[in-house]
């Protein structure tokens, strides 16, 4: 595509130049940006109900503790203070922790944070890919140099109604440019985005899955353990001679086999895979689209056009 | 830059890589021998060998898997990994940013063009 566009602008008309912008200026990720998206908020609502649920009894558990202990668990803090003295009635008293959390109530605490935080980086780059910025520069340009125009007619000034004429001839080519410079600017930054991203995105996931396996949510690694178990009774029943043991061992295998990869499909730590996948597939497809050279080579040719196209009109 | 993390998940992955690798080296070696039509005593003696080392191997598998576990699942991994992800949100808007400014910019230009005008038009017949 990148070489069709090239040899394309060395042919060029100039009607035809905002249909090859479309087509050559920046890759379509709608389909990338999309599975990505659709990934990430798949599994946010049931991770988030999942991770909430673990938080809570994480919670209880250590209160429980702290009362058997006779530690502090609460106390009756400012914003609850303010609702007595008749100064933020209306507010929720919701009284402070008198407790620093356990290790795996801290653990449920930021693996929240971060299911928000890839929430976060998910609207993020829809936003960015999906931004209608260029198109709303781009049809700015013509109304303020119209404007300018106008107010070249205005005044009557011979010099400024020449000016205004000039400002008009170009009018369209400054939208062009301008919408280049903004398709650029989007098409970098989202290849950067998503470069660095992608690492941030596997860290993510990676973690958020460990956290399922640790609060036994997704028993991946457990299945793992109980096919490769079942496996050794199997091969032991093979060779034992005894037939019926043997069919037990196998029905058994199959079962628990089938149970570990329906496990990795289909739990929540399968469905986080594929925020990794889509989002690796998003980058992939970025790293392999038209670069920043080839856009700046454009600007280039159509400078170059430009100033033929004017010299021909003399 | 590497930060540390990034390090241990690295090894975690190199490892676990290597254990993968040579369980499917001693499962090729095995398949082929399950695969005979019969077995001879050298071969199920062979075949006894290489299935004890590779559940050994998948024993180690499991049990990298679970020290890996339990370093992703840590909140200092976990921090870790909420901060990266947040930088290259931040830088994400930021940008947004940018591009809503400058069409603020060419917005607040044409405004302050049509006053003039408007000005201009106005005092002119004076």
């Amino acid at each position: 595509m990148q070489k069709i566009c090239r040899n394309s602008f060395r042919v060029i008309r100039l009607t035809a130049l905002p249909l090859l912008l479309v087509a050559c200026a920046v890759p379509d990720l709608s389909g990338e940006v999309g599975a990505f998206a659709a990934a990430g908020h798949a599994v946010n609502t049931p991770l988030k109900a999942t991770l909430d649920a673990r938080l809570a009894l994480a919670r209880s558990t250590q209160i429980t503790d702290l009362i058997r202990q006779g530690h502090s668990v609460y106390a009756l803090g400012d914003q609850c203070q303010a609702i007595g003295a008749g100064l933020a009635i209306g507010q929720p008293c919701v009284p402070d922790d008198a407790f620093t959390p356990d290790e795996e109530n801290a653990r449920l605490i930021v693996a929240e944070h971060l299911l928000a935080s890839l929430e976060d980086y998910i609207d993020a780059v829809t936003l960015l890919a999906g931004s209608t910025a260029p198109d709303q520069i781009a049809a700015q340009i013509p109304v303020l140099t119209g404007d300018i125009k106008t107010l070249a007619a205005a005044t009557g000034d011979p010099n400024l109604v020449t000016a205004g004429a000039t400002i008009d001839k170009f009018s369209s080519a400054l939208s062009i440019v301008a919408r280049m410079a903004t398709e650029a600017a989007r098409a970098t930054t989202l290849r950067r985005v998503v470069r660095r991203g992608d690492p941030a995105v596997a860290a993510a996931v990676d973690s958020l899955i460990a956290v399922l396996e640790r609060s036994g949510d997704t028993k991946v690694l457990d299945l793992y353990r109980a096919t490769t178990a079942a496996e050794t009774a199997m091969e032991t029943a093979r060779t034992s001679g005894d037939t019926a043991r043997y069919r037990a061992a196998v029905t058994h295998f199959e079962a628990t086999s089938q149970a570990f990869s329906t496990e990795s499909q289909t739990s929540l730590a399968g469905q986080l895979s594929g925020v990794r996948a889509t989002h690796a597939a998003l980058a992939k497809r970025l790293a392999a689209g038209a670069s920043l050279a080839d856009i700046l080579a454009f600007t280039h040719e159509l400078a170059q056009l430009r100033a033929a196209i004017d010299a021909a009109k003399g | 830059m590497t930060t540390p993390n990034q390090v241990t998940r690295g090894q975690f992955v190199s490892l676990k890589t290597s254990l993968v690798n040579a369980v499917h080296n001693l499962f090729e070696r095995e398949l082929a021998l399950r695969r005979k039509p019969t077995l001879s005593p050298n071969d199920e003696q062979v075949l006894a060998v290489l299935f004890a080392k590779r559940k050994t191997l998948q024993n180690a598998i499991a049990e990298e898997r679970e020290a890996e576990i339990n370093f992703l699942s840590s909140p200092a991994t976990l921090e870790d990994a909420n901060a990266t992800l947040a930088n290259a949100t931040a830088e994400a808007r930021a940008q947004l940013q940018r591009m809503a400014d400058l069409q603020a910019a060419l917005l607040a230009a044409d405004q302050i063009v049509q006053i003039v005008t408007g000005l201009v038009t106005a005092l002119r017949p004076l």
